[in-house]
C-alpha cells in the first residue's frame, strides 16, 4: 500500500481476499436489463417533455406550416419508418440465433439491421439537407424549430445507440467472442425503444 | 480459487480490490465508499458557497446599500444572481449530492450486504460528471455580465433573452450545469436501483431492507421518472438562447407557460426526491435511539409509494395564479391536500415508533427529532398554500418562501447532520465529540427558527420576494418590519458562525477522536457488522440475513438488539 | 351520516368544474380554447405515462421475482 497514512483514515487496514465469499443466487433479471429499463423510462419521459412541447405550441398557431415554409416530406419518410421497423425486426431475429449459439448467422443479422439503421439515419440528413435548402432553419419559424428539436434528438439517439452496436457486431466477429446474447440484450432494448419511439414521431410531426 | 474467478462469482469487477495506488484510489475511485465521500464533501464545499451567497444578500436586505463585510456591495443585479445560484446551489448541488448520491452510495451496499455497485465504473463516471457540472456553475459566476439572476426557476422569457437578463453567457453556462448535474445524477440513478435489486446479500427479503435503502432507491425512481421533461425544456431554453429559436417567446409562436409546466413537472417530484432520503435515514436513527422496533414498517414503506404517486399529480400548484385554467388548479388543490396525508400517517409512525421507547439523546438523535419537528411546520404551511384561494395572496411572497425553508433546511442541512453524525464512526473509525456534536446542534436549530419563523410574518405583512431593497416600498419600509429582517440576518450570521464548531469537530475527529469500536450504537443493520471504517470489498465474509432491520428489544432476548446477520440459535 | 352527507360530496367534487373562465392573469395566458385542451391533454399525457411505465415494470420484475 503506497500511502497508509490517509489509508488508515478512509479503510481498514487489512484488504479482504475474495476467496471466501458464499455464492449468490443468479437473479431473475439481470442487471443490465434493469438498469436499462430505468434508463428507458427516462428517455419516455423525455420524448414525452417534447410530445407535450409539441401539442402545446402547435395548438397556439392556426397555419402549419406557418406561412413560407416548405411541407414535410411525408411519403418519404413513410418509407423510411418502415426502413427502420424492419431494421428493429431484424434485431430481434437475430437476438433468436445468438441465444441458440448461432453466433455466425446472428451476427449477419445483426449487420443488415445496423445497415436498415444507418439507412434510416443516411436517407433523414439527405432530408435535412434539402429542407435547408427549401430555407426552413431552425429559427426560421418555431415550426423549423420544432422539427429539427424532436427530429434531431431521435437522430442523436440513432447515431449513439448505432455507434455502440457497431462495436459490439464488431467484437462478436473476433475469434475469442466475448459478447453473449444476454451481454447484448440491453443494448437491443435500447434499439428497439429508438425504434419504437419513431413511428410516433412520425405521426406528431409529419401527419398532425 | 483465483481472485478473477471469486469475482466474477460474486458478480463484482475484481480489479478494484487489488492494491492501489493514490490516484486510483482517491481522484479515480471505483470504490463507492470512495466515490460517496467526493459527492459529499463536493456538496459540503458547495454548502460553504451557498451559505455564503446566503450571507450576502441577507446582510443587504437588513442593512439595504450599505457595503456587507467580506463580499462589498450588493447592487440588485448582484442581489438576483445570488439569490438564484444561493437557491440552485443548496437544492442541486447540496441536497442532492450529499443526501442522495453521497449517502445513497454510502450506505446501499453496505445496507445491503454487498462489496460494491452492479457498475462501479458508471458510478465513477457519474461523479465526474457532476464534478463538472460544478465547475460549470462556478465558472458562470465569472463570465462576461456575471452569473445568472432570473432565479431557480429560471422562468422564460427572463431566462432565454439576453436583453432582459443581461447574463448572456451566465444563463446559458446555468442551464449547460443544471443539465450536466441531471445526466450524472441518472448514471447513479441506474446503479442504486440495480444493486438494490439484484446484490442483496443471500437472505434479504423485499421487507428486510432497512427503510433509509428503501427510501433512497424510491426518491431515484422518481428523480428518473420526472427529470426527462426538464431535460427537453433544458435544451429548449439553452437552443432559445444561443440559436435563435422561439419555443417560449410568444413573439415568435412559443410559449413561456410550457416551460413552467416542464419545470414543475419534474419540480414537484423533486422536493420529494430530497425528502425521501432524509426520511429514511430518520426512521432509521430514531428506532436505533429508542431501542424499538420501526412503528408499522410496511405502512411506511406503502406510504412512500403512495406519495411517490401522488407527487406526479401535484406540480400545478406552484402555478396557481400563472394563468393555468382554473378548473385545472381546483384539481390541483384537491392532490395537493391529498399528498399530506401520507406524509401525516409517516410522521404519526415515527412518534408512534418513540412512543414509550427508551430515548438516548445522542447527537444523531438531537437531529433526527429536531428534523421532525421543523419539518411538521414545513408541511403544516404547505397545506395553506396549496389552497389556491389563499395561494393568489401567498404567492410568491415570503410566506412560500418560510414555508420551503422550513422543508428544505430540515431535509438538507439537519438530514445531513443526523447521517453524518450518525455513520461518521463507521466512515472514519473514530467517535464524533458528544459535547461539540451538541453545542452545534443547539447553535444551529435555534437560530435555524429565529430566521425563519419571522418570515412568516413577513410574508404576511405582503412581503414579496426576490427584492433587493424594501426601501422602496412604503408599507414595507416600517422600522418594524425592518427590525425584522435585521433578527433574521443576525440568526442568519450567528448560525454560520456555529457551524465552525462542526468544522473543528468534523475534522479534529477524523483524526485524532476516539477510536470507533465496530457498532458505537448496538445497530442492527449490516454495516454495523463489518469494522469500522469497512475494507475495501465492505464485508471479511459475506453477511447472510436473518431478520428485519429492526428488531430492537424484542423480549426473550438478553440483548436489546438483534443485528440482521446473527444466525438464530 | 345521513345519506345527505354522501350526496353532498359528489356535489362538492362537480363544483371543482363550475368555475368555467375566471383567469387570473391577462398577459401572461394564451387563452385560444385549443391551447388550454392542448394544457390538459399534456397535463394528463405526462402524469399517467410515468405511473403507468414503473407499475408495470414493477409488476413485471415482481412476477420474475416471484417465479424463483
Ligand atoms: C405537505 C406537503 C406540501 C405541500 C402541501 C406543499 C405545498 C406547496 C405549495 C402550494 C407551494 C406553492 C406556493 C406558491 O408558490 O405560491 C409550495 C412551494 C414550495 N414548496 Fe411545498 N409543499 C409541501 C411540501 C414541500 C416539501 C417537502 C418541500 C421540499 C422538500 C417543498 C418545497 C417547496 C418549494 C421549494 C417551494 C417554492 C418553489 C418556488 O417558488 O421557488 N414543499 N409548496
Ligand atoms: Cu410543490
Amino acid at each position: 500500500m503506497t500511502n497508509p497514512s490517509s489509508q488508515s483514515v478512509l479503510f481498514a487496514a487489512s484488504e479482504v481476499s475474495l476467496t471466501n465469499r458464499p455464492k449468490r443466487a443468479k437473479p431473475p433479471v439481470s442487471s443490465g436489463v434493469i438498469g436499462m429499463l430505468i434508463f428507458m423510462v427516462t428517455e419516455a419521459m423525455f420524448f414525452a417533455g417534447l410530445i407535450s412541447a409539441y401539442m402545446v405550441i402547435r395548438s397556439g398557431i392556426e397555419e402549419w406550416p406557418p406561412w413560407g415554409q416548405p411541407r414535410l416530406p411525408v411519403e418519404t419518410t413513410a418509407f423510411n419508418t418502415l426502413v427502420l421497423l424492419l431494421s428493429g425486426l431484424t434485431m430481434g431475429f437475430s437476438r433468436n440465433l445468438l441465444q441458440k449459439q448461432k453466433f455466425q448467422e446472428g451476427r449477419r443479422l445483426l449487420g443488415i439491421s445496423l445497415l436498415l439503421g444507418t439507412f434510416f439515419l443516411v436517407a433523414q440528413g439527405y432530408e435535412w439537407v434539402q429542407l435547408l435548402n427549401f430555407g426552413m432553419t431552425v429559427s426560421s419559424s418555431v415550426y423549423g424549430g420544432l422539427f429539427y428539436l424532436i427530429i434531431g434528438a431521435h437522430g442523436f439517439h440513432v447515431v449513439g445507440v448505432l455507434a455502440v452496436l457497431i462495436h459490439a457486431w464488431n467484437r462478436l466477429g473476433a475469434s475469442n467472442n466475448p459478447i453473449t446474447a444476454e451481454g447484448l440484450l440491453p443494448l437491443q432494448l435500447l434499439w428497439y425503444f429508438v425504434v419504437c419511439v419513431w413511428p410516433v414521431l412520425y405521426v406528431l410531426v409529419y401527419l398532425t | 480459487m483465483s481472485q478473477a474467478a471469486a469475482a466474477v462469482e460474486t458478480g463484482i469487477h475484481a480489479e478494484h480490490h487489488e492494491d492501489l495506488n493514490f490516484l486510483h484510489k482517491y481522484i479515480l475511485p471505483l470504490d463507492h465508499k470512495i466515490i460517496a465521500m467526493q459527492y459529499i464533501f463536493t456538496g459540503m464545499i458547495m454548502a460553504i458557497i451557498g451559505g455564503y451567497f446566503a450571507y450576502a444578500f441577507r446582510m443587504q436586505l437588513a442593512f439595504p446599500g450599505e457595503l456587507v463585510p467580506g463580499y462589498g456591495l450588493v447592487g440588485p443585479g448582484e442581489y438576483n444572481m445570488l439569490v438564484t445560484n444561493h437557491g440552485t446551489i443548496m437544492i442541486f448541488w447540496v441536497a442532492m449530492p450529499v443526501l442522495i448520491a453521497g449517502f445513497g452510495n454510502y450506505l446501499i451496499p453496505l445496507m445491503i450486504g454487498c462489496d460494491d455497485m452492479v457498475f462501479p465504473r458508471i458510478n465513477r463516471l457519474s461523479y465526474q460528471i457532476f464534478l463538472v457540472s460544478a465547475l460549470v456553475l462556478i465558472l458562470s459566476f465569472f463570465v462576461k455580465g456575471g452569473g445568472f439572476g432570473g432565479a431557480w426557476t429560471a422562468y422564460p422569457p427572463l431566462s432565454s433573452v439576453a436583453e432582459y437578463n443581461l447574463t448572456d453567457w451566465g444563463s446559458s453556462l446555468w442551464v449547460l450545469a443544471v443539465a450536466l448535474e441531471f445526466i450524472s445524477f441518472l448514471l447513479g440513478g441506474i446503479n442504486f436501483v440495480t444493486t438494490a435489486m439484484n446484490a442483496r446479500a443471500p437472505g434479504m427479503k423485499m421487507m428486510d431492507i432497512p427503510i433509509a435503502v428503501w427510501f433512497i432507491v424510491i426518491a431515484v425512481i422518481l428523480f428518473m421518472a420526472s427529470v426527462g421533461p426538464l431535460i427537453a425544456g433544458a435544451v429548449m431554453l439553452f437552443m432559445d438562447q444561443r440559436i435563435g429559436t422561439t419555443f417560449f417567446l410568444p413573439s415568435g409562436g412559443g410559449d413561456p407557460l410550457l416551460w413552467e409546466h416542464l419545470f414543475w413537472f419534474f419540480g414537484h417530484p423533486e422536493v420529494y426526491v430530497v425528502l425521501l432520503p432524509t426520511l429514511g435515514i430518520v426512521a432509521d436513527i430514531i428506532t436505533v435511539f429508542s431501542r424499538k422496533k420501526l412503528f408499522g414498517y410496511k405502512t411506511v414503506l406503502y406510504t412512500a409509494f403512495a406519495t411517490g404517486g401522488l407527487s406526479f399529480v401535484v406540480w400545478a400548484h406552484h402555478q396557481f395564479i400563472a394563468g393555468i385554467d382554473p378548473r385545472m388548479a381546483n384539481i390541483f388543490v384537491v392532490t395537493t391536500v391529498l399528498i399530506s396525508i401520507p406524509l401525516a400517517e409517516m410522521m404519526f409512525s415515527y412518534i408512534a415508533t418513540l412512543y414509550g421507547g427508551s430515548i438516548e439523546l445522542k447527537t444523531p438523535m438531537l437531529w433526527a427529532l429536531s428534523f421532525l419537528a421543523a419539518f411538521l411546520i414545513g408541511g403544516v404551511t404547505g397545506i395553506y398554500l396549496g389552497a389556491s384561494a389563499l395561494d393568489v395572496y401567498f404567492h410568491d411572497s415570503y410566506f412560500v418562501l418560510a414555508h420551503f425553508h422550513y422543508t428544505f433546511f430540515p431535509i438538507t442541512i439537519i438530514g445531513m447532520f443526523a447521517a453524518l453524525t450518525f455513520w461518521f464512526p463507521k466512515m472514519f473509525g473514530r467517535m464524533m465529540n458528544e459535547t461539540l456534536g451538541k453545542i452545534h446542534f443547539w447553535g444551529t436549530f435555534i437560530p435555524f427558527n429565529c430566521i425563519f419563523l419571522p418570515l412568516f410574518f413577513l410574508g404576511l405583512a405582503g412581503q414579496h420576494r426576490r427584492i433587493y431593497n424594501y426601501q422602496h416600498f412604503p408599507d414595507l419600509a416600517t422600522q418594524e418590519l425592518q427590525n425584522i429582517r435585521i433578527f433574521a440576518t443576525v440568526s442568519l450570521v450567528v448560525m454560520l458562525l456555529f457551524q465552525l464548531v462542526f468544522v473543528y469537530n468534523f475534522f479534529v475527529s477524523m483524526f485524532k477522536g476516539e477510536k470507533a469500536p465496530d457498532n458505537p450504537w448496538r445497530a442492527n443493520t449490516l454495516e454495523w457488522s463489518t469494522s469500522s471504517p469497512p475494507p475495501h470489498g465492505n464485508f471479511k465474509k459475506l453477511p447472510t440475513v436473518y431478520r428485519g432491520a429492526y428488531e430492537y428489544s424484542t423480549p426473550g432476548r438478553e440483548e436489546d438488539f438483534w443485528p440482521q446477520n446473527v444466525a438464530p440459535e | 351520516m345521513h345519506l345527505q352527507h354522501f350526496l353532498l360530496f359528489p356535489f362538492l367534487l362537480g363544483l371543482l368544474f363550475a368555475p368555467e373562465i375566471a383567469n387570473a392573469c391577462a398577459v401572461c395566458f394564451s387563452s385560444s380554447e385549443e391551447t388550454l385542451e392542448a394544457f390538459y391533454f399534456t397535463t394528463i399525457f405526462l402524469t399517467l405515462l410515468p405511473v403507468v411505465m414503473l407499475f408495470t415494470i414493477g409488476y413485471w420484475l415482481y412476477s420474475k421475482h416471484r417465479k424463483t
